[in-house]
């Protein structure tokens, strides 16, 4: 890796691009007095952008157990979903992995993104949707920074702050009234601001929806265990009153048979469902270093490109943050190189899967994203090295 | 009179309170110096003109020492005069001179307690009804509205701070009341009570009148030490340092410098260094040091010694405290050890911390076979992979000899052949 290069102008950028062609890109968030310099201190810290990092890979989706393997390096047993711990086939611990995107999982993250900014950073934070600056990582995930001085000033303290809102972390049911008095367990308000609120309004929309929709929310949470069935029961069958205490703003909630501690199991199943699901580490770092916006990223061969808020509904990655136009005459001829090639789909068409020695001649922008996953490699020059780039 | 009408504070207020912004502008008109002057005049006229015009500073700074070395962290002078105001500059001077992080935090203790005392009288006669405070706050650049028909839940929030300026202190307390996720936060601002703005502003003072260390160089150090009065205190406080040994015996530690065994994880040596330098420790910081040392086999008597340099070390309650952690009075161990995750919620995890940062806490630990485990507890997986660690870099230190005189032999065979 290279590091801590300084440019005078774009210009110099883009020529140090062209000549050196790396994989991967990044800049850095902070600003710096002397970019150049070798070590941090020398550098001389200025400020830094305040990043929020949503990517597929640290939230939870089930599609993942479809579309990802390990291969054990040993002995090449191919395993689906999750690396087991050992390979049953050598009981070999080290493996190779094929970790995929789908639009399930490049749905969730989109869908972090506009729980991010609409429910925090716009309604709680009060930032102005032109201070929101958002880009396609180029992967599964999506770069939010927040370039206002205030933010940019933020020391690391204050940057743990923000994303332990975000996130839900440190929520003090002590502090919010959760308690009993005289034997009644006190809830929220939908009138409370902030966290408290916000969990008094998620619990009413769920118990109105139903019985399904109770026992969907409590027996598969996001993180941790299922709710214990019989506290669902009586959840269930006590709906009725809750709905009715929490319409009329009365905090009571007050039910046989629920412990202090299954209320807290459900207040913690309902928090995982309102966070925003964000990398915190990338957050509150002050020297992190975030993909070049413009670069095309080296796992995907996928554009990292700036996207307008109203525009993200629409946005499709497997089709708008392709980096070559869908010319028939871009072509590659490639060879698939791993045990396995999972099925993806490229613009409106599907390709795959694919197994091992498959020699196929594919649309360009499929067979780099092959071959950036590291399971194709190259067997015919392009064209005679020619592109269309129209 | 003009940056009483700026502020819309009254003289009283930059008198009483001369960590104010400009409350400095006040003590000059009264040495009649014009600021046009201001300048041309050295720092050392400066100190020297205080001393010379104002006859009693001597003795009210020495009084202020006094009282700070015997932990008594209150004025036992006025406060509301020009020479409280003239006293201030000198403490920070002195303090900056002594380079002794005791003195300087018992120095912000002082005054940040006073202010909090003096506001907390509103209640009493109304000394500082609610829009004095907001004046102060933005004297200081913090934006802080006072609104007194806001009310959440029936209870009226007159106070509206804006997020940066709240969680530049907030997150300095390190108690999950103060943190934002806790608070009434909505629209970007954090409603607050009267009672939550004191206890802010409080510690805003603390970070205001923290001396710079680095602000006195070489030279103006040592023309400073010429002059009369600053000898006579330097040498009055090291005499009254002298007699309270015990308690400052530990600024001995410079910055920057680590301490205790190798095996502490970050968060632990940075509260460490913090008590070292006669810092108040929050409860958290307390009960998270006491656990650590209780559970890595120190005795009580080594855990209450931590505290000792702590300016508000009260020996019987730091044993009840450590006794309490260490649940000696009850059935066993009642509490253990905060794991990670409590910490960094505190703000008191260090990993990355550029003084006591570790690599093992910010990457994790690599087992043997490549996988990498994430640090959860200080005292438990921090101590044992910084063993496996320190014993691995042994390990491959001896290989390493061991190669090398190999090819020193090697080399030596090949010589010999070679004759
Ligand atoms: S990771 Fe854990 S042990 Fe390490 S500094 Fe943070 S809190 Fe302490
Ligand atoms: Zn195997
Ligand atoms: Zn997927």
């Amino acid at each position: 890796m290279v590091r801590h290069i300084q440019f005078p102008s774009n210009k110099y950028l883009i020529r140090h691009l062209i000549t050196t062609a790396p994989r991967h890109s990044y800049h850095s968030a902070t600003y710096y007095e002397r970019p150049g310099a070798e070590t941090m201190d020398q550098k001389g810290y200025i400020a830094c952008d305040f990043v929020v990092d949503i990517d597929a890979d640290h939230i939870p989706t089930n599609c993942r157990q479809n579309h990802d393997y390990a291969i054990c390096k040993a002995c090449g047993a191919i395993f689906q979903g999750e690396k087991p711990l050992k390979c049953s086939g050598c009981e070999g611990a080290k493996f190779d992995k094929i970790s995929w995107i789908c639009d399930e999982c490049l749905n969730v993250s989109k869908k972090q993104v506009f729980n991010l900014i609409e429910n925090f950073l716009l309604r709680d934070f009060s930032i102005p949707i032109e201070d929101i600056h958002l880009y396609f990582s180029g992967h599964r995930g999506y770069h939010v920074h927040l370039r206002t001085k205030t933010f940019l000033d933020l020391d690391q303290d204050a940057r743990r702050e923000i994303s332990d809102y975000v996130t839900g972390e440190g929520f003090s049911f002590k502090i919010w009234d959760y308690r009993k008095i005289q034997n009644n367990m006190m809830g929220f308000s939908i009138d409370d601001p902030g966290w408290a609120g916000k969990i008094a309004k998620n619990l009413y929309n769920i118990l109105i929806q139903g019985e399904p929709r109770i026992r969907e929310v409590f027996e598969n949470p996001i993180y941790g265990k299922n709710l214990n069935p019989a506290v669902l029961n009586i959840l269930n069958s006590n709906r009725q009153y809750l709905i009715n205490q929490i319409s009329s703003k009365r905090k009571i909630w007050q039910v046989a048979g629920i412990s202090d501690k299954s209320w807290i199991r459900i207040f913690e199943i309902l928090r995982d469902r309102i966070k925003a699901d964000i990398d915190v580490v990338v957050s509150i770092d002050l020297h992190r270093l975030i993909r070049l916006e413009g670069s095309l990223h080296g796992k995907t061969g996928f554009r990292v490109m700036k996207l307008k808020y109203e525009d993200l509904k629409d946005f499709d990655p497997l089709k708008d943050a392709l980096s070559f136009p869908d010319n028939p005459e871009n072509t590659l001829d490639i060879e698939i190189s791993a045990p396995i090639s999972p099925k993806i789909r490229i613009g409106s068409n599907n390709y795959g899967p694919y197994n091992k020695g498959e020699k196929l001649k594919l649309p360009l922008n499929v067979a780099l994203f092959l071959m950036c996953k590291d399971v194709a490699q190259l067997t015919q020059l392009i064209n005679n090295n020619k592109i269309l780039l129209k | 009179m003009e940056i009483v009408q700026k502020y819309n504070l009254s003289k009283q207020i930059f008198l009483q309170f001369p960590w104010l912004n400009e409350s400095s502008t006040i003590l000059f008109e009264d040495l009649e110096i014009a600021e046009e002057k201001l300048g041309s005049i050295s720092l050392i006229d400066i100190v020297q003109t205080l001393f010379k015009e104002y006859p009693v500073l001597l003795d009210r700074i020495k009084q202020f020492f006094r009282n700070i070395i015997q932990s008594k962290e209150e004025f036992s002078t006025p406060t509301g005069d020009i020479i409280h105001l003239a006293m201030y500059p000198i403490l920070q001077i002195i303090v900056s001179l002594s380079g002794n992080r005791i003195l300087g935090n018992a120095l912000t203790n002082t005054y940040a307690k006073h202010c909090q005392f003096e506001l907390s009288k509103y209640n009493a006669k109304k000394d500082f009804p609610n829009k004095i405070l907001q004046n102060i706050f933005s004297n200081l650049g913090i934006s802080c509205t006072v609104d007194e028909h806001i009310y959440k839940n029936g209870i009226k929030y007159p106070f509206q701070m804006d997020l940066p300026s709240y969680l530049k202190v907030s997150t300095k307390i390190r108690n999950e009341s103060w943190k934002l996720i806790n608070r009434f936060f909505e629209d970007g601002k954090i409603y607050l009570i009267r009672h939550d703005v004191v206890l802010l502003l409080r510690e805003f003072v603390r970070q205001k009148t923290l001396p710079d260390y680095k602000l006195i160089n070489k030279e103006l150090s040592s023309q400073m030490e010429k002059i009369p009065e600053i000898i006579d205190l330097l040498d009055e406080i090291s005499k009254m340092m002298a007699s309270h040994k015990k308690r400052f015996e530990s600024s001995i530690f410079s910055e920057g410098e680590t301490i205790g065994s190798e095996l502490f994880p970050p968060c632990i040596k940075a509260i460490l260094y913090r008590v070292m330098h006669g810092e108040n420790l929050s409860h958290n910081e307390r009960l998270g040091v006491a656990f650590f040392y209780l559970n890595t086999n120190h005795s009580i008597e080594e855990t209450v010694d931590i505290f000792r340099t702590s300016p508000d070390f009260d020996e019987n309650i730091a044993r009840y405290q450590t006794e309490f952690a260490a649940g000696s009075g009850g059935k066993g161990k009642k509490y253990s050890m905060y794991n990670c995750v409590k910490l960094k919620s505190f703000h008191l995890c260090k990993d990355d911390d550029p003084n006591f940062g570790d690599k093992l806490c910010r990457d994790g630990a690599k087992k043997r076979s490549g996988e990498i485990v994430p640090i959860q507890n200080p005292a438990k997986d921090f101590i044992f992979w910084k063993k496996v660690e320190l014993n691995r870099h042994l390990r491959s230190q001896i290989v390493e000899q061991l190669e090398s005189s190999d090819e020193t032999e090697k080399i030596k065979k090949k010589e010999e052949d070679s004759k």
